[in-house]
């Protein structure tokens, strides 16, 4: 029993020094928010600020003409619209996929999913952008382009694609054959059978879309033609390409950036953890 | 028990390697989580209706892609820490640690604590390769956790019980039932992995911009800048030469999938 407990008190205080090394930055990042910039580069390893102050948050009140509300607004569109879309194509698809497995080029379908979980998303810019440009969704204030290109497997669809498919799969098909029996219509299936039964799923979803398309930047910067389709995310990014980097008012975005992510991963992170961990190792 | 299980999944299965070691220090008690009933446990409130959850119970977890709702939850209860980087913008990570890694940030401080000169790590190309690829182990490492955790929950507890009456000791019982029994994870963490780097590019972006001299000038990152500065030709040849090799690592694993189930 001796061993018992000496094993488990390393073993604990590996894992809190692994806890602490993964929670460090965003304790820095959130207490370096309210100190000035003096004090970030005197003492970079403290966390507690000697003096609370606002100066970086005072600092991104206006990011390049633009008020700190307007990129909060278009992080909001932007991810909204994606969840949107993702959710919505993936669980019909998803349900098309296991209504009828024989239609024509579902099989292909599916793997391009997985391929789209592979495949290095950057690369995929040129096509989205020459897409996007003949569509005529590049423009300013243009949100349609960004939300449809984000909305791609690469970007974030093919994690609720495999969740969907995942828990049809694990669908008893005898559900809706007897529905069927019982005289009902193929819509009636689909909202009073299988709507119900898949919420949880399609909750899961909705949050890991959420919570991915809240920190895309890369399509946000190179699908916009200008700052009014910019993002948090995208605005840090472009923060940081300066030369002289403000640490204050970097932390305090960053804080602004990752608080409402970390506030519904907390809420639920149950859902999200299974959620995320089911579509990948289906994937 | 099973409740003690729940709590700790992840440690559960240690200390029961421990345990078997021990060999028998509780008389009566039958040393075995009873580990099927967890498997069962599927929250009813997550339903709408209560009567569906009855339905959802018949489901099977029949095998690793099926994964339970319960278990996996309760085990990463106390880890969600892990997972906070890995679903945080991959900017604001990258950002912080610029900061820690900068010349006059804390990693370089750090050495000097212990009286040793400070390290320039983002101006030394093989440090600022370290650096970069310690970031991204920091974002994602939770991610291969939780895959590795969802393994260790649909591993057949009976074998451990088999192991410990033939009286194999814990490095046995970790060696011969525990590994073998994690092959999944570890093929797929590793798939994940070299993908991972494929993908890798914000890092490059926000800490080294691909330097210094070129040490940090991943596959991605390496388009994306041809991209920038609007080579078009060589982003859109990097691009299909990428496809190439994914499609061909994707055709292997698909290919002995195939195989294994034949």
């Amino acid at each position: 029993m001796k061993v018992n407990k000496f094993a488990a008190a390393i073993a604990y205080a590996v894992l809190i020094l692994i806890s602490f090394v993964m929670i460090y930055p965003f304790l820095w990042m959130f207490f370096s928010s309210f100190k000035t910039n003096l004090e970030i580069m005197q003492d970079p390893l403290s966390l507690w600020p000697k003096e609370w102050v606002l100066t970086g948050y005072q600092n991104i009140a206006t990011l390049a003409g633009n008020s700190i509300w307007h990129y909060i607004k278009n992080s909001l569109i932007l991810s909204i619209g994606t969840t949107l879309v993702v959710v919505l194509s993936t669980a019909l698809g998803g349900y098309a996929l296991y209504r009828n497995r024989r239609l024509p080029f579902f099989g292909i379908i599916e793997k391009s999913f997985m391929v789209s979980l592979m495949y290095p998303a950057v690369l995929l810019l040129i096509p989205l952008y020459v897409i996007v440009v003949n569509f005529r969704l590049y423009g300013t204030g243009n949100y349609l382009g960004i939300i449809l290109a984000s909305s791609t497997g690469a970007w974030g669809a093919a994690l609720p694609f495999f969740l969907f498919k995942q828990f049809f799969d694990s669908m008893p098909y005898e559900l809706l054959e007897a529905a069927t029996i019982d005289g009902a219509s193929e819509l009636r299936l689909f909202t009073h059978i299988t709507m119900p039964v898949m919420y949880p799923v399609f909750t899961t979803a909705t949050l890991i879309s959420f919570l991915t398309s809240w920190g895309l930047w890369l399509p946000v910067l190179m699908l916009s033609k200008d700052m009014s389709t910019y993002n948090l995310a995208a605005m840090l990014v472009n923060l940081n390409s300066d030369l002289g980097v403000d640490l204050s008012q970097t932390a305090a975005l960053s804080t602004v950036v990752s608080l409402p992510v970390v506030v519904v991963f907390l809420l639920t992170q149950h859902k999200v953890m299974d959620g995320i961990a089911a579509g990948s190792v289906k994937g | 028990m099973v409740n003690q299980v729940q709590r700790h999944g992840a440690f559960a299965v240690q200390r029961d390697a421990f345990r078997f070691g021990g060999g028998v220090q509780q008389g009566g008690e039958h040393p075995f989580p009873v580990v099927d009933e967890e498997f069962q446990a599927i929250p009813v409130q997550d339903h709408p209706q209560g009567q569906l959850a009855v339905l959802r119970g018949g489901f099977q977890p029949a095998q690793m892609g099926d994964v339970p709702a319960g278990p996996v939850a309760a085990a990463v209860k106390e880890q969600f820490v892990i997972f906070i980087p890995f679903i945080t913008p991959d900017v604001v990570g990258s950002v912080v640690w610029k900061q820690f890694f900068n010349t006059q940030g804390a990693m370089n401080q750090l050495p000097a604590l212990v009286g040793l000169q400070p390290v320039n790590w983002l101006t030394t190309p093989a440090t600022a390769l370290g650096v970069l690829a310690f970031v991204e182990l920091w974002k994602h490492v939770g991610l291969y956790t939780i895959i590795f955790l969802t393994n260790y929950q649909l591993i057949d507890r009976t074998m451990y019980e088999a192991a410990w009456i033939d009286g194999a000791n814990a490095w046995q019982t970790y060696r011969y039932i525990t590994l073998p029994a994690l092959k999944p994870a570890f093929t797929l963490n590793a798939v994940y992995s070299v993908i991972q780097f494929l993908k890798t590019y914000t890092v490059a972006r926000i800490i080294t911009f691909g330097g210094p001299n070129y040490a940090t000038n991943f596959l991605s990152y390496y388009a994306y800048s041809k991209y920038e500065k609007m080579d078009f030709g060589s982003a859109t040849a990097i691009a299909t030469f990428l496809f190439v090799i994914v499609l061909t690592m994707l055709g292997s694993r698909l290919g002995r999938e195939n195989h294994e189930s034949e």
